[in-house]
């Protein structure tokens, strides 16, 4: 399927969520809450079926985290980003999609390593890329290196 | 790390290994603590982090023209394929043309680092399997198209030799017969790497048979490259996505549908073939010209997103840029490889005999830092 037309399957299916176009792909922003859900429903369902969750990652926009997802469906040949916003703060939480795609265990694995974001329900949440130890968030705009000051 | 150990021992009567940071197999600083009972895998879970850099907190602070250099140091064996993801990207965003002659230096630049990195796996695999002679005849022809490499670009590994615009420096000019040098070596001693290892009858039981991955789970843990392909798994991003002239180019997506280790391994060897007709199509067809558009100034893009790929040696490699503007990028995300081929070893090993792991990690060919980042 197309751009246009996948764009036009997305304005269908998802009617009150923002639709415009991200990394020259259609892109979908839903509501954190509704992430998984939606995520599942971009998985299983007619047109759509993303079988394939080709990268996961956070954006620090300073107001807000994003986390975008690009979702490929293999058998159908189209491509789309899945974007999701969640406040700053400590440790924010999002649903994790481990249960939709097994790849997605250590993408949410090395984003809660270097953003801070807390992942419900994976099954092994560790920091992957840092020491166990270590304080901050790398990735993270306000993020001060200790050794540098 | 000794929180994370959730099973004790005795509980199921196994015990728990750890395999590696420092272990020859693993081809890098990767720990794997497999849980065995007696010489059957039960479970394993790798841990890496052993050789992170940071090298997409480094690209935020570097320029745009600059931190490409950084990404030669992830999958070190196709450093010529990570320069070119990059350079599209940023080509893409400040909308610069490539003259005509760097595409195909490019594209010959790295279908012959591919060729040199499938060669060194070729050599490693036996090596992992314990023979050690393969290792020599594949350095033969890898020292050549090293030697082409650094009289063109100056370097041997870390390659910076694409660049946003085209190509560094012109080619030498003893590249074209050099390259011919190294296509004719390769067709004599082709029959040499069949016997040693294809034919061989211990190394083919080695294989064949370990090491299913099914085209469902290979699709849902995002493997790419010749780990997809060998689960007849069409992802080629060179047919899919064609960048820098690869739809002019004939050429054959190398599928294989036996899903083990063996196929993966076939895969490799066809690739290899491939990547020779692919030269041999355009060596004599390289036009004249410039070989660089230089981008004068300070490289800006504009406020966006910015996204390219390219096929390297192991897989799909994607390049995320976000850029706000200024003469450096906001956010850059490097979708490596191997980071996603390296979720297909758990379910590769789970089930499976010890002496097969490193039949399997061999198949999946993993480049630690690439992985780390």
């Amino acid at each position: 399927m197309n751009k246009e037309k996948l764009a036009e399957a997305l304005r269908y299916r998802f009617g009150g969520q923002e639709i415009g176009e991200s990394f020259g792909f259609p892109m979908l922003q839903v509501e954190k809450e509704q992430l998984y859900h939606d995520a599942h429903i971009l998985l299983s369902e007619e047109p759509f079926r993303f079988d394939m969750l080709v990268c996961e990652t956070a954006v620090d926009r300073n107001d807000y985290f994003e986390l975008v997802c690009h979702l490929r469906s293999v058998a159908e040949g189209h491509e789309m980003i899945l974007k999701t916003r969640v406040e700053r703060g400590e440790m924010p939480v999002l649903a994790s999609l481990c249960g939709l795609w097994q790849a997605a265990e250590l993408f949410e694995d090395e984003v809660y390593d270097l953003f801070g974001i807390y992942f419900e329900h994976h099954p092994f949440l560790r920091r992957i890329m840092m020491d166990d130890d270590f304080q901050g968030y790398p990735l993270r705009k306000d993020f001060v290196n200790v050794e540098e000051l | 790390m000794e929180n994370s150990i959730q099973v004790t021992p005795d509980e199921k009567g196994g015990f728990i290994i750890n395999i590696g940071p420092q272990h020859p197999s693993t081809h890098g600083v990767l720990r794997l603590r497999a849980e065995l009972d007696g010489e059957t895998i039960l479970n394993m879970e790798p841990y890496l982090g052993y050789i992170h850099r940071g090298i997409e907190k480094m690209c935020e602070s570097l320029g745009y023209k600059q931190f490409i250099y950084l990404t030669s140091r992830m999958d070190y064996l196709s450093a010529h394929m990570n320069n070119q993801a990059c350079a599209l990207c940023v080509e893409k965003g400040a909308g610069i043309e490539v003259p005509e002659r760097a595409q195909v230096i490019r594209v010959i630049m790295a279908e012959l680092q591919r060729l040199a990195s499938h060669l060194l796996w070729w050599g490693c695999m036996g090596l992992d399997l314990g023979a050690v002679s393969p290792f020599f005849y594949a350095f033969r022809e890898r020292e050549m198209i090293l030697e082409i490499f650094e009289e063109t670009g100056g370097n041997r590994l870390t390659m910076n030799y694409i660049t946003p615009g085209g190509v560094m420096h012109d080619l030498h000019p003893d590249f074209v017969r050099k390259v011919k040098d190294v296509m004719a070596s390769l067709k004599k001693h082709e029959h040499e790497y069949g016997e040693l290892l294809t034919g061989n009858v211990i190394f083919r039981k080695r294989l064949e048979h370990v090491g299913y991955l099914t085209p469902e789970t290979s699709i849902s843990l995002g493997c790419t490259g010749p780990v997809a392909r060998g689960s007849g798994i069409s992802c080629d991003v060179r047919k899919h996505a064609p960048y820098d002239g690869y739809d002019r180019v004939e050429f054959k997506e190398i599928l294989m549908d036996g899903r083990d280790c063996m196929n993966r391994y076939l895969v490799r060897m066809e690739e290899m073939k491939q990547s020779i007709a692919i030269i041999k199509q355009l060596i004599d067809r390289i036009p004249e010209g410039s070989c660089r558009n230089k981008p004068k100034g300070m490289l800006k893009l504009p406020a966006g997103e910015y996204y390219s790929r390219v096929e390297t040696a192991r897989g799909e490699l994607g390049v995320y840029i976000v850029a706000d503007g200024t003469a450096k990028p906001w956010r850059v995300k490097l979708r490596t490889p191997n980071f996603s081929n390296l979720t297909a070893l758990k379910p590769l090993v789970k089930g499976a005999k010890i002496g097969d792991l490193v039949a399997i990690m061999s198949t999946l060919d993993l480049i630690i830092p690439d992985i780390d980042r």
